[in-house]
């Protein structure tokens, strides 16, 4: 488990440098990429599929709000590689590979799955972002200044 | 900031038409647009300033009661990924609101940013390492890795055709996991102690579009109903695409049996 979250770490950065992220980014989005690998592992093991993708998701979000502030670039520079490893590329191969062998038993509950990691990336995403808003809404409340 | 008088409106609003444009084309979220553009017209002082950004173009208009109302309106084309580019135009805008640099400048340093953070051959060997290190992420062993690099050394040649012939990106998708799936359904023929189904997961996470998600999701958050939709949509087609590319794959090298 730790060789792989290690490769994902590897797979990050590279997909950093092919969509371009800027160099100060490069080690972070590494980093997080290995850190939502490792959540979404976990979790996995204890629970189910969706509830891990979730809960890295979340975790993801998160931490690239905070990391992208500290390294004043736009958040989406770290959080778009770093939420890439989670996003349901083997489910989608295996609702395909499934259809293929004309087995809608499981192509079915594995299409579901796929759609529903999807969308519990985006909620996870979505819940966080909301959160950051009014934080920042509040935060200049109490300061009184423009951004 | 210069007085009301000394400023160059015209320079002005193309800056911020070019810095969105810029931004747009280089797959920044639409709110993020929007700020930028309101960030640098602002600086004018003038009573009004708008920006209206959907995902295909963009207007702006900058207006005061002693001047004639001046519009942009650009149209934009296509979507790459470069957040290098989106990052430099958002800290440049920053530096010209709060001043530390000129109009002249800001317009100078937008218009001759650097496209390419990291040369070509660089990004070839990372399509081959990101596919090669996603198989193991997966699971996959010594054996897996070493063949997917293989897979992925034809799709950074694949990739370069396809940049030749400027071919429309749906359809790029789905060549490029046909490609995928019959060269990996080869790859396992020849060498059954192989696992097809990581071969392939490892290599269409290349193309699955994580990014269009993510930005779909943040611009439906922040009001943007028409691009966040639009941005569903992308990436629903997209991941049709490379799933019925796989499928194609499959079905084409079953056939041969």
């Amino acid at each position: 488990m730790v060789l792989q979250c290690i490769f994902a770490f590897c797979a990050i950065i590279g997909f950093s440098i092919i969509i371009e992220a800027p160099k100060k980014c490069l080690f972070v989005n590494g980093v997080l990429g290995m850190l939502g690998w490792a959540v979404y592992l976990l979790i996995e093991a204890i629970s189910a599929m969706l509830a891990a993708t979730f809960v890295s998701a979340l975790v993801l979000a998160v931490a690239a709000h905070i990391l992208a502030r500290i390294l004043k670039t736009p958040v989406t520079t770290v959080l778009i590689p770093a939420i890439l490893t989670i996003v349901p590329g083997a489910g989608m191969y295996q609702t395909v590979y499934y259809l293929f062998l004309s087995d809608m038993e499981q192509a079915i509950p594995s299409l579901v799955n796929t759609i529903g990691a999807a969308g519990a990336i985006a909620t996870a995403i979505f819940i966080v972002d909301a959160f950051v808003v009014v934080l920042k809404k509040i935060f200049l409340y109490e300061h009184g200044t423009k951004p | 900031m210069s007085g009301k008088n000394t400023m160059d409106y015209k320079l002005l609003i193309d800056t911020a038409a070019l810095a969105g444009t810029i931004m747009l084309e280089n797959g920044a979220e639409i709110y993020r647009v929007e700020e930028t553009i309101n960030y640098i017209l602002k600086v004018s002082g003038l009573k009004t300033t708008e920006a209206f950004v959907v995902s295909t173009g963009l207007m702006i208009s900058l207006d005061n009661p002693d001047i004639d109302a001046l519009t942009v309106v650009r149209r934009v084309n296509g979507s790459a990924i470069n957040l290098n580019v989106v990052a430099k135009v958002n800290d440049i805008s920053r530096r010209f609101y709060k001043g530390q640099i000129s109009l002249e400048e800001a317009f100078y340093q937008i218009k001759h940013i650097d496209r390419q953070l990291y040369p070509w051959w660089l990004k070839d060997i990372c399509t081959v390492l990101v596919v090669i290190f996603f198989t193991g992420m997966f699971g996959g062993g010594w054996q897996d890795m070493v063949f997917t690099g293989i897979v992925g050394l034809c799709l950074a040649g694949w990739f370069h055709i396809v940049k030749r012939i400027g071919l429309n990106s749906l359809i790029r998708d789905l060549l490029s996991s046909v490609l995928i799936s019959v060269l990996a359904a080869f790859l396992v023929r020849f060498n059954p102690q192989l696992h097809l189904n990581l071969i392939i997961t490892g290599s269409i996470m290349l193309l699955v579009p994580g990014a269009i998600i993510t930005n779909a999701i943040r611009d439906t958050l922040h009001g943007d109903y028409a691009a966040g939709n639009a941005k569903i949509l992308e990436a629903f087609v997209k991941a049709a695409m490379i799933a019925l590319g796989v499928y194609a794959g499959l079905l084409i090298t079953g056939g041969i049996d």
